[in-house]
């Protein structure tokens, strides 16, 4: 029975772990053909764990924030795999908690870096690979409930996470007459090692980031997963343009 | 093919362009279906599309016997429990503001936003942890179009209610979320368009409003309710996911 990405090529930035990792083993479970981009050399593990389940995978090293490193990414992806039909953005950082009037220059600067620009250089290079390819293309990026409601002490990543999801919008305009869909996902809190970092020290703090949930429990990285996944495929072919809340209702509130 | 295995499943408006396809597809993926709609006599076409997994039950939603009809046949049909509800009935109405009259508004309101609510809340005793109800906004739930204001505020209030649902019975784990769809290729458009003097012309530009240049087709819709139906979508709910080739971002 064939998977919902059979045969597609994918690359998954920010997949050594988290949530990149789970959509990571998700494409590939799906029978997508990997490569797994990450920053840190934790991103061989993933790959490891796909070729355990007996699907296919490589690892490239990749900053997000340099344009020539995300343009060898993609070029590795066409060597490695012949092409690139899939694409997840996912690589983010939250940065320092720090109020709109505390913050640094340097936070916000590497934030925007990471979780803005990085985006728009990792479209850039998938776009112009897909345009050659003549043939669809889905990218997904990962916004934030914060891409769609402030958030408390986050006023770069909920600036990066606003613009992540204008970006969608415009390369999905931009690209739809090229059959290459553009949406994103907008994960709640999600139980990663981001979110554990965040809430270190501050034990009300994870407390409080459940109550926020009506569903009153984070989410686990394998649920955006799935939803990314299932955005990628021909499923969604009439979905562009789109942010998917994955938040247990905490935008609908 | 087997992603909603087992989940006992009540499909509304399962006659039209898109509850016929969702009875064939959900099936097909697994799901036993209790299939209604208004219609009287489509059992045998709809029982057709997948033979012993769909039943019909002809019901008028937007009647309190209707409802009880659809919801108690299901849950016996079901031996008691029902997995997903997909509220997918609903009819259009395109009038200008000044012309709608109180019995239109009543109609497109009954039928599209009131029914989805009682039935949803007699379904849900029977819902476990874990189910799933699909409500159909509209993309003029969103976006507001030329002479369809009664329409909007109908689609408009299911894409709210869906969000309350998804808080009130988030405490039984019940997840409640809403497809917001473009213009689809079903009866229910060419029918809207066919006394129209322009009716090619209204097409196209309906089609030129998608960043897609087309209208979608009724499968584009279904996977999207079968995502929302199956635990795939575990911590989805409260979410208005927009199926409109980019039509709302746009």
């Amino acid at each position: 029975m064939p998977g919902l990405l059979e045969g597609k090529v994918a690359m998954i930035t920010g997949a050594a772990s988290g949530i990149g990792r789970a959509t990571a083993l998700a494409a590939a479970r799906e029978g997508a053909k990997v490569l797994v981009v990450d920053a840190v050399p934790a991103g061989e593990d993933t790959v490891k764990l796909i070729k355990q389940a007996g699907g296919q995978a490589a690892f490239h090293k990749c900053d997000v924030t340099r344009a020539a490193e995300v343009e060898a990414t993609v070029a590795a992806a066409v060597k490695l795999f012949g092409r690139l039909d899939c694409a997840h953005n996912n690589a983010g950082i939250i940065g320092k908690s720090l109020h709109t009037a505390d913050d640094t220059e340097e936070n916000f600067d590497r934030i925007i870096a990471v979780d803005l620009k990085g985006v728009w250089l990792c479209m850039k290079y998938e776009i112009l690979q897909m345009l050659k390819q003549h043939a669809r293309g889905a990218i997904v990026n990962t916004a934030s409930a914060a891409g769609l409601v402030g958030s408390h002490g986050q006023p770069a990543y909920t600036a990066a996470k606003h613009g992540v999801i204008g970006l969608t919008k415009v390369a999905a305009l931009e690209y739809a007459r090229h059959d290459i869909r553009v949406n994103s996902v907008c994960p709640g809190v999600i139980d990663t090692a981001m979110v554990a970092e965040m809430v270190t020290g501050h034990p009300r703090l994870r407390d409080r980031l459940i109550s926020v949930e009506p569903i009153r429990r984070m989410g686990k990285p394998e649920e955006i997963g799935e939803a990314v996944v299932w955005l990628m495929s021909d499923h969604a072919s009439f979905v562009t343009g789109a942010s998917l809340p994955v938040d247990g209702a905490m935008t609908a509130q | 093919m087997d992603r909603l295995k087992g989940k006992n499943t009540i499909i509304t408006g399962a006659a039209g362009g898109q509850g016929k396809v969702a009875c064939r597809m959900f099936a097909a993926e697994g799901a036993r279906v209790f299939a209604s709609d208004i219609v009287a006599d489509a059992a045998a076409e709809i029982e057709a599309l997948a033979p012993g997994a769909i039943t019909y039950l002809a019901a008028d939603v937007t009647r309190p016997e209707g409802i009880r009809a659809i919801v108690d046949g299901a849950t016996r049909a079901f031996g008691g429990r029902i997995d997903v509800l997909y509220n997918n009935h609903g009819v259009i109405l395109g009038k200008p503001f000044l012309e709608t009259t109180p019995e239109e508004w009543d109609r497109v309101h009954n039928v599209d936003l009131k029914s989805v609510y009682f039935l949803s809340q007699r379904a849900v005793p029977a819902m476990p942890a874990g189910s799933s109800i699909i409500n159909i906004s509209s993309v003029g739930g969103l976006l507001a179009m030329q002479n369809m204001s009664a329409y909007s505020a109908a689609k408009g209030g299911v894409a709210m209610l869906t969000r309350g649902m998804a808080l009130d019975l988030s405490p039984r784990k019940i997840r409640v979320n809403a497809i917001a769809p473009g213009a689809i290729d079903t009866p229910m458009p060419h029918n809207f368009l066919k006394d129209l003097p322009d009716k090619e012309g209204i097409w196209n530009a309906i089609e030129e409003r998608h960043m897609m240049r087309r209208f979608g087709q009724p499968h584009e819709v279904v996977t999207m309710a079968i995502f929302l139906a199956s635990d795939e979508s575990s911590f989805m709910t409260g979410s208005v996911v927009a199926v409109d080739g980019g039509w709302s971002a746009f």
